[in-house]
């Protein structure tokens, strides 16, 4: 029973982690290298996307990383499958930033996202979505947008609408948001 | 704002960048409810240290909370935060673990 118990306590860590996990991801700027510590064993990956930040899946089955697009180092969500090598887009239209959203003459000129996380169950991902303009305002603002949870297995992507305004209970003072081009320095209004 | 780190599968560790450049106060968003409160609350930490959080990473033992030091310097402090200690609801180290 001891011996029992112990092999489980063992196994426990590993729980959920695929046969074939890496323990460590390295991008090189060309490709992925997947290292695994106690075999001694790299794979290597090659990823023609530019990459601005990645987040490894705690199941060991995939990474997400964010493309480096323009001046502003965000751009779109992938996904990096271990097993297959696969790549995969999984953003493509904007869809908080959009025309219905916003006013026609308020649109910004594109839609991108920044520091994608994985979630410990390995079944959504965070990030950060942002409006650019690809000019100046975007170094001095920025443009924050809520913060978006995909779901993996069906891709479906829903926003948490009270990040995208300052909380005042949180953040004393002003914030800064832009709105489609031109900057705009607004009170904080609460959530 | 940035999402950091999950806390939770309903829970993530973002930081208010009001600053922008990525650095601000640590706080943490209830996907339940949608609600955001302190991070300092719920992880029972010191509300000091959750103010210019450049980074943050969680393993299974430990939370990582990167500060911007010295906005005149790039020299970056971080401060661990051993998980279990906050669990039983101890005075939070900033020993780097070995």
């Amino acid at each position: 029973m001891k011996i029992l118990a112990l092999f489980l306590l063992l196994l426990l860590p590993n729980c959920g982690k695929y046969e074939g996990a890496p323990d460590l991801a390295v991008y090189t700027g060309q490709a992925f290298q997947l290292i695994n510590i106690e075999s001694k064993s790299t794979r290597i990956i090659p990823c023609s996307v530019p990459v601005s930040s990645f987040s490894i899946a705690p199941n060991g089955k995939f990474l997400m990383f964010v493309s480096k697009e323009g001046r502003s180092g965000m751009g779109q969500i992938y996904r990096l499958d271990f097993e297959t090598s696969q790549i995969q887009k999984l953003t493509t239209a904007a869809f908080y930033f959009t025309a219905n959203r916003f006013p026609q003459s308020e649109s910004p000129e594109r839609e991108l996202y920044s520091d994608v996380e994985v979630s410990p169950d390995s079944q959504s991902a965070a990030f950060a979505v942002h409006s650019v303009a690809d000019n100046d305002s975007d170094d001095l603002v920025g443009l924050s947008g809520p913060i978006a949870v995909m779901e993996l297995l069906s891709g479906k992507i829903r926003c948490n609408g009270l990040t995208r305004t300052c909380p005042n209970h949180l953040t004393k003072g002003t914030c800064h948001r832009r709105v489609g081009g031109p900057i705009r320095r607004s009170s904080v209004s609460g959530i | 704002m940035s999402p950091k780190g999950w806390w939770s599968n309903k829970e993530i560790l973002c930081v208010w960048d009001l600053k922008r450049g990525g650095i601000g106060k640590l706080i943490r968003l209830d996907l339940t409810t949608g609600q955001v409160s302190s991070a300092a609350s719920s992880l029972r930490i010191p509300e000091t240290a959750m103010n210019d959080v450049s980074g943050v990473d969680i393993t299974s033992r430990y939370l990582l909370i990167q500060h911007y030091a010295d906005p005149t310097c790039s020299d970056a402090a971080a401060s661990y935060f051993k998980l279990g200690i906050l669990e039983h609801d101890c005075a939070y180290s900033t020993d780097v673990p070995s």
